[in-house]
């Protein structure tokens, strides 16, 4: 948060607001969309408008989509660049010896990165009143619909290879807050990773979250098929996330909150 | 027969530990309990969906990979015949791939295995001809490579045009193996395949005997050589197309497992047969507990252990016919 | 008793003729010796005579079913190769295959007895692969002797034993052909073919160019214009036949 902040001083915010900010990661993309003014953002990244990554489709369409190449993106001419820290650290890079200002966002690992990415996206923009004004009411929205209760009902995700969110991360967070504990963070993964099917069974966790399928075919989602799993989510309650409403720490993240709370109070008496 | 009785306790044992060894702690008791009375309602799901579906395909998948490549050899008379290395595994997992992402698969499951099995068929047909039995090992080679990297290429390709954003991950497991996560489903989807491919190669041996002898002497000794050769085709392609199809493409297995086998028992090909299909069953077991014992979390694949262990024997062998030809 | 009745076999490979209209009965009792220069057909004569290459005219042997065939003639091809590092005893049993699935006491019978005519007997645990040129060539003779049928064919079956082995091999030929069978062998050296065959049949260019009593067909003219060669001849034990020089 501080090397942000510090990144900020010393390159765009002391000056002028930027008037051509390209994006070029999906969550920047977001938190951009919603506090840029019309005409500011030149630019978003195509995952923007892919309905089963961004829940802004509706937003970036009609915007230009970029696919994040140094070269695509430095055409643009832009006054700066938004992007993840974890993607595409070459044209980054690239970027930066080309003199462009970028400014990086690290993933959101939990609830409460999402007002301090606001408020740093805010900043860069220019934006910083409207980005207090998300702020407060997401946090109002949050207080809404978190749960109370100490959590007490396991739940897991599982995913296509058998992976699952374990602890420290933003989708562990959202467990926490609605009452549930994460049978992935109990059975020792930390961050994503796998969690072999016969251990799943042994923790025969209440509530099971699976993302929808795909179109197309893979081997890989055949194990959420499998009739071990079949077998565990007969007797647990299982549910099907939105894979778009948990990427991003952004305000709709409360939807994937809001969804979880629903799950619990159904599980509880 | 003293071959046959040790490596069968050992593929016994394997199969046990492949059953008792996971990432789920379950003592020994438990889950043997579990297996046996279905008792125990977790423990039972662990042993009879996950594990037991794991260790019977693990025996399948090597038997059939052993006995393939013992087949082949004594075919192509030649000791470098694998099918992983020589495109007909890849050409294999090339058929499945097509099926799934045709949506074949989602309509008529078996079609997975038999489309496998004709992948197989057709580059075993390829490899025969173009490098037909004395054909010599360069032929061999160098048709084998062309074809496992254009089976391999149109593989990725087929993958990295799906629509599905987990396809392209699968490529390695297509082209390396693994057991992980597999379900009686895909036992009963391979068996049936599997015992055909069987059934033709189990008749193979007095044929294969006589051509250790050349072509001629094989046919003057009242072999029928076509009807062979389409044993021999059928019979591979069958194993090879139903294990890649659930386990996809593991290598190296039918090249070490007949090596080391052929001195015990004289160097015959009939008598590899059968040995050569527990051989495999025991480096594939052994393989696959490795896995999990390794790296638990990971996936690791099957064919990059046998793959580790398999190509220091690649190499000795290549060593051995150059010192044969010098 | 006629043992192989070919009539008007001819053999052509693209459109160059390789044998021609050949016609050639042998009797049970006979040991016929195919004699002939490099590319006069031999081979594929043997090999055509069991059906292993396509053909037109009549061959009794190409007729018959695979294993009925095998049963009634064993083949020596001239390449001595073996894939597999095999005993000797399990490379002679292999002429068993077309007398049934599992070898019985008769078939081991078989097996020693070939061995042991082949010289072979304190080899029969070897590994083949370990064998010498001319260890490995009786070995696979004594296949072709365990096999145990009326008529043999051998294509070269002395080419690279010692002369020890040479005569002791065209012996047991001579020996087989004595008891009743019938045996038909390409062979190079004409001393050796001269004094053991009881006939000589001469190829050239695909043509049987002589048929007869070995030291009949030999004479001077079929040896200058078959092969180019003249020869000294004399009588010790039976015909002696010595190639001297090549005509001009």
């Amino acid at each position: 948060m501080l090397a942000i902040l510090f990144g900020l001083m010393t390159g765009t915010s002391v000056l002028a607001a930027p008037q051509r900010v390209v994006s070029v990661n999906l969550c920047t993309d977001q938190l951009a969309m919603l506090l840029a003014d019309p005409g500011q953002l030149l630019s978003v990244s195509y995952l923007a408008a892919d309905p089963r990554a961004s829940v802004m489709v509706e937003a970036a369409a009609g915007r230009v989509l970029n696919r994040g190449g140094a070269e695509e993106v430095f055409l643009m001419r832009p006054d700066l660049v938004l992007a993840g820290t974890y993607t595409a650290r070459a044209s980054v890079d690239l970027l930066r010896r080309l003199g462009v200002a970028v400014v990086e966002l690290p993933p959101a690992n939990r609830l409460a990165d999402v007002p301090a990415h606001l408020r740093a996206v805010g900043a860069a923009l220019g934006q910083q009143a409207r980005a207090e004004a998300l702020v407060a009411e997401f946090n109002a929205g949050l207080e809404a619909v978190r749960v109370p209760q100490v959590p007490s009902v396991t739940a897991a995700f599982y995913h296509p290879n058998g992976y699952t969110t374990g602890a420290g991360t933003l989708a562990d967070d959202i467990l926490s807050v609605t009452g549930f504990i994460n049978a992935g963070a109990t059975a020792g993964v930390t961050g994503g990773g796998i969690l072999p099917l016969e251990r799943l069974v042994m923790v025969a966790p209440e509530l099971i979250v699976t993302s929808a399928p795909y179109p197309g075919a893979s081997r890989s989602e055949d194990i959420l098929r499998h009739p071990a799993l079949e077998v565990l989510r007969a007797k647990a309650a299982a549910r099907r996330m939105s894979d778009a409403d948990w990427i991003c720490g952004i305000p709709h993240i409360l939807r994937a909150v809001a969804g979880m709370a629903a799950a619990h109070k159904a599980l509880t008496p | 027969m003293r071959v046959i009785l040790p490596l069968a306790v050992l593929v016994v044992a394997l199969f046990a530990a492949s059953l008792l060894i996971g990432p789920a702690a379950i003592g020994l008791r438990a889950s043997l309990h579990a297996l046996v009375t279905g008792e125990g309602e977790a423990v039972v799901l662990v042993m009879r969906e996950i594990r037991l579906p794991r260790a019977l395909l693990g025996l399948m998948v090597g038997a059939a990979l052993g006995l393939s490549g013992a087949a082949m050899q004594g075919y192509l008379r030649n000791p470098l015949a694998e099918p992983g290395l020589i495109g007909v595994s890849p050409a294999a997992s090339l058929g499945a791939v097509v099926a799934m992402q045709t949506g074949l698969v989602a309509m008529f499951a078996p079609a997975l295995p038999l489309a496998a099995l004709l992948g197989a068929g057709l580059s075993v047909a390829l490899l025969f001809v173009l490098a037909g039995p004395g054909g010599g090992a360069l032929a061999l080679i160098l048709a084998g490579v062309a074809l496992s990297a254009l089976a391999g290429a149109l593989t990725s390709l087929v993958l990295s045009l799906s629509p599905n954003p987990f396809a392209m991950m699968e490529i390695v497991f297509w082209l390396m193996g693994s057991l992980a996560d597999r379900s009686m489903l895909h036992v009963w989807l391979a068996a049936p395949v599997m015992a055909l491919g069987v059934g033709l190669l189990w008749r193979t041996g007095r044929g294969l005997d006589a051509l250790t002898l050349g072509e001629d002497a094989a046919a003057s000794l009242g072999i029928p050589l076509a009807r062979l050769r389409a044993q021999v085709v059928l019979g591979v392609a069958a194993l090879v197309g139903a294990a890649t199809a659930v386990a996809g493409a593991v290598g190296f297995v039918g090249l070490v497992v007949p090596h080391l086998l052929r001195p015990l028992v004289g160097g015959r090909p009939s008598a590899l047969l059968p040995v050569s299909a527990l051989g495999g069953a025991a480096v594939v077991l052994a393989a696959d507990i490795a896995t999990r014992v390794i790296a638990p979390d990971r996936d690791l694949k099957l064919g990059v252990l046998t793959a580790i262990v398999g190509a220091p024997f690649f190499f000795r062998l290549i060593w051995q016919m150059r010192r044969g030809a010098e | 008793m006629s043992l192989l009745d070919l009539r008007d076999l001819s053999v052509t490979r693209g459109a160059v003729p390789v044998l021609s209209r050949i016609s050639l009965a042998v009797a049970a009792g006979e040991f016929v010796g195919l004699v002939g220069p490099n590319g006069a057909g031999k081979t594929t004569l043997l090999r055509a005579a069991l059906g292993l290459v396509a053909h037109e005219g009549y061959a009794s042997l190409s007729a018959l079913p695979g294993m009925a065939r095998a049963r009634q003639a064993a083949f020596l091809p001239q390449t001595r190769e073996v894939a597999w590092p095999v005993s000797v005893a399990a490379l002679v049993g292999l002429g068993r295959v077309p007398h049934g699935r599992k070898m019985q006491a008769q078939d081991h019978q078989a097996v020693d007895h070939a061995l042991h005519r082949m010289d072979l007997a304190e080899f029969r645990a070897r590994n083949v692969l370990e064998l010498s040129g001319g260890e490995l060539a009786r070995a696979l003779i004594a296949r072709v002797l365990a096999q145990e049928t009326p008529l043999l064919l051998a294509d070269e079956p002395v080419a690279g034993l010692d002369p020890a082995h040479q005569i002791r091999t065209m012996q047991v030929f001579r020996d087989l052909a004595d008891q009743g069978r019938g045996v038909v062998a390409s062979v190079h050296d004409l001393g050796l073919a001269a004094r053991h065959c009881t006939r000589l049949v001469v190829l050239s260019g695909g043509r049987v160019v002589a048929d007869g009593a070995p030291m009949q067909v030999l004479d001077d003219a079929t040896l200058a214009t078959v092969f180019g060669i003249r020869a000294f001849r004399a009588q010790s034990d039976g015909p002696v036949l010595m190639p001297l020089s090549v005509l001009p």
